[in-house]
């Protein structure tokens, strides 16, 4: 019953799944030309991302990043690449300096990254003050988070506000 | 009573939904509009002017008020007042949507008050979201729909590249601290600076504000979006937004950058290359907009090196430099305003025969460049005077003497600007500005103060100094 | 390990149980539906295969599985085959979370008559129908047809909206419960059904998960006079048969929430939990097929105004005044 050997390692498999999830999903985010196929990569990272949530513990904030990401914001950019125009047209070509530019760029910020990750001796982040459930998110929400909360919500007033004024834009144009 | 303390920005707050609540009523009311907000302003001015004094904390010491948050408070609060004042004839803004000017205006600068107070990490990420929101889509509002939208498209890509930059900092600086409160990574982070990891950080965490400055390698957005935007956008930009990220700046630079060799040299080189390629850039520039973009930019590269100084004169300095820089630039924007009445873009050659078209705005656009330039006895000397002294206490010879000659090269393209204004003649007749009593009395008042605060700074020397003390 | 092992099987055996019968039941579903409508309509339904047509569903089943799976030229070919097991999947996944019946005892361990008792069950069941809209909107787009694009679109559109009131009508809920956990929420029903103290709340989710399943009166996603059969106008065969079986086991799911939300889940006198849960179930499956053969189809500004302008504010004003009431 060797398949059955300690949770611990089906979690470690688990967890290299999700990180290939992330990166593969990141990756079609990127490349194929195909706008649907980035979103369809984004949502494959994103939930990778969620992935990691459950491993780290934290059932919330994954299904959170589900809701949210996955479930809201990816479907409406789909929906509107939907809108847009049809995919059969033809692509504009990608310029091959551009291209370079920014693997460059990316190449250098990764190395940057990863060299202050080696560099840093990271210590484990004490254990948090046990119990990080639904309540204690919502009372830290309406207590130390109360500003950053409200903020939020004038923030997605004002996003609101300038969809619409946008969206007024291309209605104009299209007419 | 705690809510005292928050009384300015709950007084924001309640403007911006009193403009929500008229834009729904559907007609544009133009000038009742215009009174309504400049009835607001003024009376904003007034409460940041009685809250000044306050002292505390809110939402669990994750929101700070002293006399430094107040006094910025206050500029912000008269720096709103001062656009508003020239939003009489919005020409620039699509008609359908001058309601919404306001209504985001108002927003935005109860954002930046939020940023000058908050000391949690958290708390300056979202209200600088609330703040860039809103000044992409005021951008975008500008009448000629096509260049507002690159514009607005431009400041969007950029804002929100920085923004995701900032996160990512605040995250390494979480992993490796454990929080993002200020009050305790100040704390924290003396012990150790020496890690890569928490340097990187805090820079990245930072740049949601060079963004906002200017500064540096964010500065690709600041030329295109002054020429895109209408121009009393453009002029909160360049002022209101400008002050509010010197705050935060000097803040957290002042309370978790302390004696970190590395820091400084970043700081060093941002500031250098922000200087020296604001001013080049500006010398070759011809729509008026974008050399003030540049300008900006170089402006942006002075403040820094009071910052870097990391000593009380240079924040100090910076705090004088920020009230500055609200009355200079502003002041050159009332021209711009008045002279491109019809709220299109204006070369550096349309200012020709202004000292005969309106003598006041030419006098006025006189001492405000020579301010922008630093000569004395003007606000901008003695702004630059504080921050060079102060860099030379710690002993930065080399940036000071960098900075010496950027502001000699500034002068020639700031003097371009007084010969088109005083020396050139117009191509055709051009008739006389024809300026209303309170715009007049604005353009005076706005003269008297940039040269007074030039003679006589010590008030606001004073002041800046006791609200940088209440920062160690 | 042995406990392991145990738990495992056991979670298996749920897993097969409730899979066997939701399919089934989907199945049935279907029958009912057309036989109901029929008699509605004063019509008979189907009634040649086997008696009263009992054996209809399996007749459709060995023709869907049958028939030549098409793809149509110029479609986008991965997003066309993965669409339809979206929306069967994540109405599958959301009975991981229902409960069933109370515990149950067997060789001395307490069994939950629940795949997983998560805490935060009713955001899962959110979390996956938000998922959904995937399978639709992608379904309509990959099919390179103009009607199942705008089928996609509407239902894409329609989701998003209905989603919004339908997370908010039960905010009050969670609210009266204290839990996340479906399993708490039927507990905490054990004196009266929240149907009595939370009638607002009842039919906003009624009328919202309507909309989200996508039924007259809200089926403009596959509007047949107007699109051909929308989003899956371009699918036969199996592919469609998926379509349809997430359609009826979502049907299910509705009618489960509702049950555990507000009619008290499994409890009720004298039968036994599951018997009351299932019973539940048919109730409001019966009332969506009466209310089907009653009602037409919305114009979509009329679907738009009261998803946004009706439902949306009714449940913001019903949370606040809960929380009030529950403060005084």
């Amino acid at each position: 019953m060797s398949f059955l050997i300690g949770t611990e390692a089906i979690a470690h498999v688990a967890f290299w799944i999700v990180v290939g999830l992330t990166f593969g999903g990141a990756v079609i985010a990127v490349f194929p030309r195909n706008i649907i196929y980035n979103v369809l990569g984004l949502v494959m990272a994103l939930s990778g991302v969620a992935g990691l949530y459950l491993y780290l513990g934290s059932f919330f904030i994954a299904l959170m990043q589900l809701l949210i990401y996955v479930g809201a914001i990816c479907i409406s950019i789909v929906f509107a690449i939907m809108l847009s125009r049809p995919l059969h047209l033809e692509v504009p070509k990608r310029s091959v300096p551009k291209v370079a530019m920014a693997a460059g760029a990316s190449a250098i910020f990764f190395a940057a990254v990863v060299g202050v990750i080696f560099k840093s001796n990271w210590v484990p982040a004490p254990e948090q003050s046990g119990d990080w459930s639904v309540v204690t998110i919502g009372h830290l929400l309406l207590t130390r988070y109360d500003l950053v909360f409200e903020v939020i919500s004038l923030v997605l007033l004002v996003a609101i506000i300038g969809a619409i004024v946008t969206a007024g834009y291309s209605r104009r144009f299209s007419s | 009573m705690k809510w005292m303390l928050f009384s300015p920005e709950i007084f924001y707050l309640l403007a911006a939904l009193c403009f929500l609540l008229l834009s729904m009523t559907g007609r544009l009311h133009r000038r009742r509009d215009h009174h309504i907000a400049l009835a607001l302003a003024v009376a904003g001015v007034a409460v940041c002017v009685a809250s000044l004094q306050l002292e505390g904390s809110l939402f669990s010491e994750t929101y700070k008020i002293d006399l430094f948050s107040q006094v910025f408070k206050l500029l912000l609060s008269v720096g709103l007042a001062l656009v508003v004042g020239i939003c009489s004839e919005l020409r620039g803004i699509q008609e359908r949507y001058e309601h919404e000017v306001y209504l985001l205006l108002f927003p935005c600068t109860l954002a930046t008050m939020l940023l000058v107070s908050s000391i949690h990490w958290l708390g300056v990420y979202v209200s600088l979201e609330l703040s860039s929101y809103s000044l992409y889509i005021l951008v975008a509002l500008r009448k000629d729909w096509t260049q507002g939208i690159e514009a607005g498209l431009k400041y969007f890509l950029v804002g929100v590249f920085a923004s995701a930059m900032m996160l990512f900092g605040m995250v390494i600086l979480y992993g490796t601290t454990g929080t993002l409160d200020v009050k305790q990574l100040a704390q924290i982070l003396p012990g150790l600076m020496s890690h890569a990891a928490v340097v990187v950080g805090l820079l990245l965490a930072l740049s949601g504000f060079f963004f906002k400055l200017a500064v540096f390698p964010f500065h690709f957005w600041a030329a295109d979006v002054y020429q895109g935007a209408a121009h009393q956008i453009a002029a909160y930009i360049a002022t209101v937004s400008k002050v509010a990220a010197i705050a935060v700046l000097v803040r957290m630079v002042a309370m978790l950058g302390g004696s970190s060799d590395y820091f400084v040299h970043v700081l060093a080189v941002l500031s250098v290359v922000s200087m020296t390629v604001g001013n080049l850039a500006a010398i070759a520039q011809k729509d008026l907009k974008r050399l003030l973009a540049y300008s900006t930019v170089a402006h942006a590269g002075y403040v820094l090196i009071g910052i870097l100084s990391m000593n009380p004169g240079g924040y100090a300095g910076a705090i004088f430099y920020a009230m500055a820089i609200l009355v200079m630039k502003f002041t050159v924007f009332l021209v711009l305003v008045k002279v491109a009445w019809d709220g299109t873009n204006l070369e550096v050659d349309g200012l020709a025969g202004l000292h005969r078209r309106s003598p006041l705005l030419a006098m006025a656009l006189m001492v405000a460049l020579f301010s922008l330039a630093g000569l004395p006895p003007t606000v901008g000397f003695t702004g630059k005077f504080l921050i060079f002294t102060a860099a030379m206490e710690r002993g930065h010879f080399a940036l000071v003497l960098i900075a010496m000659i950027n502001v000699v090269i500034s002068l020639y393209y700031y003097l371009l600007m007084l010969r088109a204004a005083y020396l050139l003649e117009p191509q055709e007749q051009c008739s006389p500005l024809s300026l209303s009593a309170p715009i007049k009395l604005l353009a005076g008042a706005l003269v008297v103060v940039m040269v007074a605060a030039g003679i006589f700074p010590r008030y606001l020397m004073d002041l800046a100094r006791n609200a940088a003390q209440g920062l160690m | 390990m042995l406990t392991w092992s145990l738990g495992f099987l056991i979670l298996m055996v749920k897993l097969g149980a409730v899979l066997l019968f939701l399919l089934l039941a989907a199945a049935y579903l279907v029958w009912l539906e057309r036989k109901f409508l029929a008699r509605l309509q004063v019509r008979y339904g189907p009634n040649r295969a086997g008696k009263y047509g009992l054996l209809q569903p399996i007749a459709d089943m060995i023709k869907m599985l049958t028939k030549e799976d098409t793809i149509p030229e110029g479609a986008d070919r991965v997003i066309f085959l993965l669409a339809p097991a979206v929306v069967t999947v994540t109405a599958l996944l959301m009975f991981a979370v229902i409960p069933f019946g109370g515990d149950l005892s067997f060789l001395g361990k307490r069994i939950p008559m629940v795949i997983a008792d998560l805490n935060i069950g009713l955001l899962f069941v959110f979390a996956l129908s938000s998922l959904g809209v995937y399978g639709i909107a992608l379904g309509g787009w990959a099919s390179n047809s103009k009607y199942s694009l705008l089928g996609g679109i509407r239902g894409a559109a329609q989701m998003i909206s209905y989603e919004l009131s339908l997370g908010l009508s039960l905010v009050p809920v969670v609210m009266l419960a204290g839990s996340f956990s479906l399993v708490d929420i039927v507990r905490a029903q054990e004196a009266y059904p929240f149907i009595l103290v939370q009638p607002l709340a009842f039919v906003i989710f009624v009328i919202s998960a309507m909309a989200e399943s996508k039924r007259i009166p809200f089926d403009l996603p596959e509007a047949e006079n107007e699109l051909g059969a929308g989003y899956h106008t371009e699918y036969s065969g199996i592919r469609f048969g998926l379509f349809f079986l997430g359609e009826y086991v979502n049907m299910q799911v509705l009618g489960a929430l509702v049950a555990v939300l507000f009619l008290g889940g499994w409890s009720g006198p004298f039968l036994s939990g599951p018997a009351w849960f299932c019973i539940k179930i048919l109730v409001v499956a019966l009332v969506m097929i009466w209310i089907r053969g009653t009602l037409p189809r919305l114009r979509y500004d009329q679907l738009m105004a009261l998803g946004w302008k009706v439902l949306i504010p009714l449940a913001l004003v019903n949370i606040v005044v809960t929380g009030a009431v529950i403060l005084i």
